[in-house]
């Protein structure tokens, strides 16, 4: 297998039209071949390697172009590599204490009370797990922030199902290797992953990503951190093209990001729990003047 | 902040020193940079890069450039494999990604407005959402613009129907540095249509900062097929049949016997050296092992491109079969009558079924993947992509091969074919430095302009044919020249592209020295080099003498009827001209328009005929033995009825409403040419009429302009007929 940096960088640039950071921001540096290639210079010695360092934190890891690729280069992998490499390691938050004793844990990286509204559809205690960083997701570069943080998330959870409906705070238990279940309801923006389905909780299949919507919104991980604009860009572009001006977000940052770009936002624990007013779900106009499709129930509720 | 960043973030909101960004910018996919780069050297970089996101700001932007004189260096999504973008040290590079909107939607006349930094693939992908598509299917459609489409005059890979990307252009807006252009059908009234002279001027005369195009319904039907032939030359001929039949295949690629051995297109019986040799044994082996991307890893192969004489010599010794890959789309009825009629043409063929070409089409744009291993193995790869008339093709594409077999590995396919000639694509691999890759396209282009076919077809020109372009336009480059000088006068528009500042060692080509009023005919490409200020009728008597007749009919001398044709009406199918060769007052003269579509920078055409005195036009015509069928409906609303039928796919070569003087029913009448004609009439539910009424095809009009006038041609009503007043 040749160096699959230099293959990126080599390659035509096929997997730019599928990269969300790329996309949204228009960046020629944010398309993957780029990051790649920049990796690959300061590998060769013709770059500072501080520059491919910060090329590497534009990636978000959402792994489309990994899936598009034929040659099926880890991009996001390898960025992740390169960043523990040429940037400093970052440390995450501290870990705050597990709320209650129940075998399910719902992590909640915002400000809203999943713990609360899991407890009353399941009609039994859930634990809560509060994180400010999304479990350290941008952490997770560095063997020597990320093993840490891993223990101690094991620690922590000691066995126990954490629910995230947060794909930074997925990807984090993903790598931990934890029992975890992932309410997947951003089916316009994040890609879904395989749901570990406990034997007590049925959830809806993993729906596939809609149409022209895009696998990630950066919010949680490197991306946020390094680049806060480039973020915000992707947020806005995320928003742009979901099929309808509802959007059913969760994540904080999401939130926050989207705020400004007039997108009607509504809590998506009340599509969990079954309440989402089919009021709410109103039509607007979309650009280029198409009226936009009606949104269909979303996947992922009960 | 540097003074640029300070200066130009005062007009556009994003602007960058950052050196990611200025490396990132660098360079587009000519191979040449990739090779310098695989051998460590890495390209130069702009001063500055910016990310405009309207139209004034464009303006601004280029009115403070060209007052400061810096270089501007337009980049789109970097995908051109010529030099035609990527920053130079002085330079400011204007990145369009952050304008890539579809602004505008018109399903009544199947118009798409698009900004140009959308990616091609997102663009088709949100018009599929809307039941919409452009077809324009480019194997860089991944990874390249909509813009860069029409600055460098690209072609997809169903051209034969859709056409290139220019043919889909119906107006552009422009930002130069002397402020807005509108071009197609937004030119201003009485003024010289620019849109020609944009396309294919790759950001030299401005930038496009939004495209007016024409769109179709996505596909209902598809037909694939493939067909074996005994030998290049058979597959040839029949290429040319179908397209001179007025059949509109949207797929045509024939494989030549090297690119057919490729993973064994035709199965294990593909070439004839079964049974010979250990030499040829071990090259069909390497060959039939090229559609595996591991292939590219082995050092099998890196012995055989180093050794490209040798293997092209037991390549030239295989001889064998070709492949050809044919498919038709659209209406599910009038697809079967265009399939049932082109069968005539493949009788000497073999039908290998329907598996090889869906294979191809779901496959179509994998190929890019195989050039990244060969540079990483410290090969390169490279295409090239020429064109010519049929009656040239093959001794072009036989020295052309040769002259690239000297130096590397070459294989080629046949696409984007039209009724008066078609293209060639090399590709190409070999081992060695940049003098050897220099050295090969040297020897390749020189082979090309010894031929007569014109160096690019759809790659554009950049820096690697810049050469090759300003000697093939010879003295027309005036006419570019003269719209350069008015439009970016201080010369800021990507500097050192697209042409060279050399003047053509000749005065041009002498007058013709044959009798009028047809030069020539070449009876294998359909078109006839003809006196431009002879008289219709006695053109028609000439041509009428060898078999011919036009196929546009003039209603005045060409010059005159040239001049006064307007380019919207043109069909993507219909030329009115094809080659023209004038003389300027200085006695100098020049001949352009050798090859279909060529993207040796803009179109001149149109230019050169305004400028200079036509002396010789080369005009399509057709054999007047060609079936014809004449069919007619009666409806209340011809006009309705043409657009429907339009947009399904008809292709009619003209088609005429006429109302009854005496309170009659109103009448559709269509000319079809082919042998398509008469399934079409019957499946349709036309009425035929009898055949001694299929005269010549009446003259054609433009609808959008003359709306009041009752003929129309072709496609062109598909889109711009809007309800005329009197229908």
């Amino acid at each position: 297998m040749p160096d699959p940096y230099q293959t990126c960088t080599f390659c035509p640039r096929l997997c730019r039209h599928v990269c969300p950071v790329a996309l949204a921001t228009g960046l020629e540096a944010a398309t993957p071949s780029a990051m790649m290639g920049a990796v690959y210079l300061a590998r060769r010695g013709l770059l500072d390697p501080s520059l491919a360092g910060r090329a590497a934190a534009m990636c978000t890891a959402c792994g489309a172009c990994s899936r598009h690729c034929k040659e099926q280069v880890p991009v996001g992998d390898l960025l992740s590599q390169a960043r523990s490499r040429y940037l400093p390691p970052r440390s995450p938050e501290a870990l705050a204490p597990v709320e209650g004793d129940a075998p399910r844990v719902a992590v909640e990286c915002d400000t809203r009370s999943w713990a609360g509204a899991l407890a009353r559809k399941l009609r039994e205690p859930v634990a809560r797990l509060h994180t400010s960083d999304h479990l350290g997701a941008s952490c997770m570069d560095h063997p020597q922030t990320a093993e840490p943080q891993i223990s101690s998330l094991a620690r922590l959870l000691d066995g126990r199902i954490a629910i995230t409906s947060c794909s930074a705070c997925a990807g984090v238990l993903r790598r931990a290797n934890l029992q975890y279940v992932w309410l997947h309801s951003l089916p316009g923006i994040h890609v879904p992953t395989p749901v570990l389905d406990s034997p007590t909780m049925k959830l809806s299949p993993a729906p596939d990503l809609l149409p022209g919507t895009l696998p990630c919104c950066g919010q949680g991980g490197i991306l946020a951190r390094s680049f806060p604009q480039l973020a915000k860009d992707l947020a806005r572009e995320c928003a742009s093209r979901l099929p309808a001006t509802a959007v059913p977000t969760f994540d904080s940052l999401f939130r926050v990001a989207l705020t400004p770009y007039d997108v009607d936002i509504y809590d998506p624990i009340d599509i969990l729990l079954g309440e989402a007013p089919a009021a709410s779900l109103h039509e607007g106009t979309s650009k280029g003047g198409e009226a936009p499709q009606k949104r269909t129930p979303l996947h992922g509720a009960p | 902040m540097s003074s640029i960043e300070r200066i130009v973030g005062g007009i556009v909101p994003r602007v960058s020193t950052d050196p990611l960004h200025l490396l990132a910018a660098g360079r587009d996919l000519w191979s040449r940079t990739t090779l310098r780069l695989a051998n460590g050297l890495l390209p130069q970089t702009p001063a500055a890069i910016c990310w405009p996101e309207t139209h004034q700001q464009l303006v601004e932007l280029l009115d403070w450039a060209s007052a400061a004189g810096v270089p501007i260096v337009p980049y789109g999504a970097g995908s051109g494999v010529c030099g035609g973008s990527g920053g130079r040290e002085d330079s400011l590079v204007v990145d369009t990604k952050r304008m890539r909107g579809i602004t505008r939607v018109d399903r009544e006349h199947m118009l798409v407005h698009v900004e140009p930094g959308m990616l091609g693939q997102e663009l088709e992908d949100r018009l599929e959402r809307l039941g919409l598509a452009t077809r324009h299917s480019p194997s860089s459609i991944w990874c390249s613009s909509v813009g860069g489409w029409a600055a460098a005059r690209s072609a997809g890979q169903f051209s034969s129907l859709y056409g290139k990307f220019e043919d889909m252009v119906v107006a552009m807006k422009v930002a130069t540095p002397t402020g807005t252009l509108l071009t197609g059908m937004h030119s201003p009234p009485g003024q010289e249509d620019l849109g020609p002279v944009i396309q294919g001027s790759e950001g030299t005369l401005g930038l496009i900062t939004e495209l007016c195009i024409r769109v179709v319904p996505v596909p209902e039907h598809r037909w694939l097929r493939a067909y074996a032939f005994p030998d290049l030359s058979s597959a040839l001929e029949a290429m040319r049949a179908i397209m001179q039949a007025d059949l509109w295949p949207a797929v045509m690629r024939l494989y030549d016997p090297v690119d057919t051995l490729i993973g064994g297109k035709l199965g294990s019986s593909g070439g004839k050296s079964s049974g010979k040799g250990h030499g040829h044994r071990a090259f069909l082996r390497i060959l039939q092992s090229l559609d595996n991307l591991d292939a590219f890893r082995s050092r099998e192969l890196n012995l055989a491109f180093a050794l490209p004489r040798l293997l092209n010599r037991l390549a030239a010794g295989l001889g064998g079969r070709v492949l050809l890959i044919l498919g038709w789309e659209g209406d599910p009825q009038i697809v079967p009558c265009q399939v049932q009629a082109a069968m005539g043409f493949l009788q000497g063929a073999q039908d290998l079924g329907a598996a090889p070409a869906h294979a191809w089409y779901q496959h179509r744009h994998d190929v890019s993947y195989k050039l990244a291993p060969i540079f990483s193995r410290g090969g390169f790869a490279d295409t090239m992509e020429v064109a010519s008339t049929w009656t040239r093709l093959e001794p072009m594409y036989r020295m052309v091969r040769d002259a690239l077999a000297r130096n590397v590995v070459v294989m080629s396919h046949f696409s984007h074919a039209y009724p008066e000639g078609c293209s060639i694509y090399f590709t190409f691999a070999g081992t060695g430095d940049i003098h050897r890759y220099d050295r090969t396209w040297e020897e390749a282009l020189r082979a090309v302009r010894l031929a007569g076919g014109t160096v690019t077809h759809h790659h554009g020109v950049g820096l690697l044919k810049a050469r090759a372009a300003t000697r093939e336009l010879g003295h027309a480059l005036r006419v570019y020249r003269r719209r350069k000088q008015s439009l970016d006068p201080g010369g800021i528009m990507n500097p050192g592209r697209l042409f060279v500042a050399a003047s053509p060692a000749d005065d041009g080509p002498l007058p013709p020295s044959s009798k009028g009023p047809v030069f020539h005919l070449d009876s294998k490409s359909l078109l006839a080099t003809v006196d431009p200020v002879a008289s219709p009728s006695a053109l028609r008597e000439a041509l009428a003498r060898e078999g011919y007749t036009f196929r546009i009919p003039p209603d005045r001398p060409l010059k005159d009827w040239l001049l006064a044709w307007n380019l919207l009406a043109f069909d993507r199918h219909e030329v009115p001209m094809f080659g023209l060769q004038a003389r300027f007052k200085d006695g100098c003269s020049a001949r352009i328009g050798m090859a279909p579509r060529s993207a040796a920078g803009p179109d001149l055409r149109w230019g050169l005929l305004r400028e200079a005195e036509p002396e010789a036009v080369e005009i399509p015509v057709i054999p007047l033995s060609a079936p014809r069928c004449l069919a007619s409906m009666a409806t209340p609303e011809p006009w309705q009825e043409a657009r429907k039928l339009l947009r399904r796919g008809l292709r009619p070569l003209s088609c005429k409403g006429s109302s009854s003087p005496r309170g009659g029913q109103d009448r559709l009448s269509l000319l079809l040419l082919g042998p398509a004609g008469d399934s079409l009439v019957e499946a349709l539910g036309l009425s035929p009429t009898p055949a001694s009424s299929a005269k010549d095809p009446s003259p054609p009009r433009n609808p959008a302009m003359h709306a009041s006038e009752d003929t129309i041609r072709g496609a062109t009503a598909h889109h711009l007929l809007g309800e005329p007043e009197d229908a």
